[in-house]
C-alpha cells in the first residue's frame, strides 16, 4: 500500500507547486480593494484543513498490508 | 499588484470609470451548482451507504486507507474547481470609459484576456435578454460593432440591464464624436456625404458661376442623373 501513499504524496506536491505559481499570478493581476484577497484567504485555509486532515488520518493508519487485500474477495 | 494602463477599480484613474460591470450572477449559476454537487457527492455516498445498511466493510481495513487518499485528492481538486469557477466569475467585468470599452475575461487559474474597444470605432451597439432567466433577472448581451471588417464584434455578455448600458454606450459614442469633431468624416464614411465636401457653407456655389456654366452639360451633371434644363 505504499505505493498509493506515495503516489498521494507525489500529487500534493505537484498540487502545492501548482497552487503556489497559480495564486502568485492571481495577486500579480489584481484591482486594489477587491475581494480576492479574502477569498484566497478562505481558500487556503480550506487546503490546509484538507492537507493537515489527511495527514492526521494517514498517520493512523497501517499502511503495511499488501495491496492484494485491497481485491481480496470477502 | 501589476498596474493597469486602464482605468480599474482602485487605481488613480477610476473616476474615468463611467459603467463597471460584471456579468450577471445567474449566469453562473450552473456553476456554482457544479462547485456545490461536487462538493458533496461524497457526502451523499456516504450517508446513502450508511443510512441503507450497504455492506459497510467497504470503509474497513485496507479500503479505508485507499478511500481516504481518493477522498483527499478529489476535495483538493474540487476546491481549486470551486476557486477557479469564482475567479471567472469574479474577474468578467467590462469597463467603459469615455474613450473605450474594456473587457476583461479571466480563462482558469493563470490565463487574463483583456480586449480594448475605442468608442470612436463603434457603429453599432444592440442590446438582447433571451430567455427565462435572462428576463426573470433583467441580464443580456449587449453586441457592439465596429467599422472594422475583419474584427469580430465585441459582445458583453450577460451584464445587467443591457438596454441601459448599450443606451449608454452610444451616447459617450456621440460624446466622443462630438469632442473629436469627427461627425463630418464618420458620416462620409458611411456614405452620407460625398467625400470632399466638408460643410454646407463651401457647397455654395457662387451665382455667376451658374451662370457661365448654363448650357453646359458637365460630366457631373450626367452623373447625378435627373432633368437638366438646356438653354
Amino acid at each position: 500500500m505504499y505505493i498509493f501513499l506515495i503516489l498521494w504524496l507525489v500529487f500534493l506536491f505537484a498540487y502545492l507547486i501548482f497552487n503556489v505559481y497559480g495564486l502568485i499570478h492571481v495577486m500579480a493581476k489584481r484591482f486594489r480593494g477587491d475581494a480576492v484577497g479574502l477569498v484566497m484567504l478562505i481558500y487556503i485555509v480550506a487546503m490546509l484543513v484538507i492537507i493537515f486532515g489527511s495527514i492526521s488520518i494517514i498517520s493512523n493508519l497501517d499502511w503495511g498490508r499488501p495491496l492484494g487485500e485491497l481485491f481480496k474477495i470477502r | 499588484m501589476v498596474e493597469y494602463h486602464f482605468p480599474v477599480p482602485g487605481s488613480e484613474r477610476e473616476k474615468e470609470i463611467v459603467v463597471f460591470t460584471r456579468r450577471h450572477w445567474v449566469s453562473f449559476l450552473g456553476q456554482f451548482l457544479l462547485s456545490f454537487v461536487i462538493l458533496i457527492i461524497p457526502l451523499v455516498i456516504m450517508v446513502i451507504i450508511y443510512l441503507f445498511h450497504f455492506d459497510q466493510r467497504a470503509f474497513q481495513g485496507i479500503a479505508k486507507n485507499f478511500i481516504v487518499l481518493i477522498l483527499s485528492a478529489y476535495y483538493l481538486v474540487a476546491i481549486t474547481f470551486v476557486f477557479v469557477a469564482w475567479m471567472s466569475f469574479y474577474y468578467n467585468c467590462y469597463i467603459i470609459t469615455r474613450q473605450e470599452i474594456i473587457e476583461i475575461t479571466q480563462v482558469g487559474f493563470f490565463g487574463r484576456e483583456i480586449s480594448q474597444l475605442p468608442l470612436l470605432r463603434v457603429q453599432d451597439v444592440t442590446s438582447s435578454i433571451n430567455g427565462f432567466l435572462p428576463t426573470l433577472f433583467a441580464y443580456g448581451n449587449v453586441l457592439v460593432e465596429t467599422a472594422s471588417e475583419q474584427k469580430e464584434p465585441s459582445v458583453l455578455c450577460a451584464v445587467p440591464n443591457p438596454q441601459e448600458i448599450a443606451s449608454k454606450i452610444m451616447e459617450l459614442h456621440d460624446e466622443v464624436i462630438e469632442t473629436e469633431g469627427r461627425h463630418q468624416q464618420i458620416l462620409e464614411g458611411e456614405g452620407t456625404l460625398a467625400p470632399g465636401i466638408i460643410g454646407p457653407e463651401k457647397r455654395a456655389i457662387p451665382t455667376d458661376e451658374i451662370q457661365n456654366s448654363e448650357g453646359e452639360i458637365s460630366k457631373n451633371d450626367l452623373d447625378k442623373g435627373g432633368e437638366i434644363d438646356i438653354k
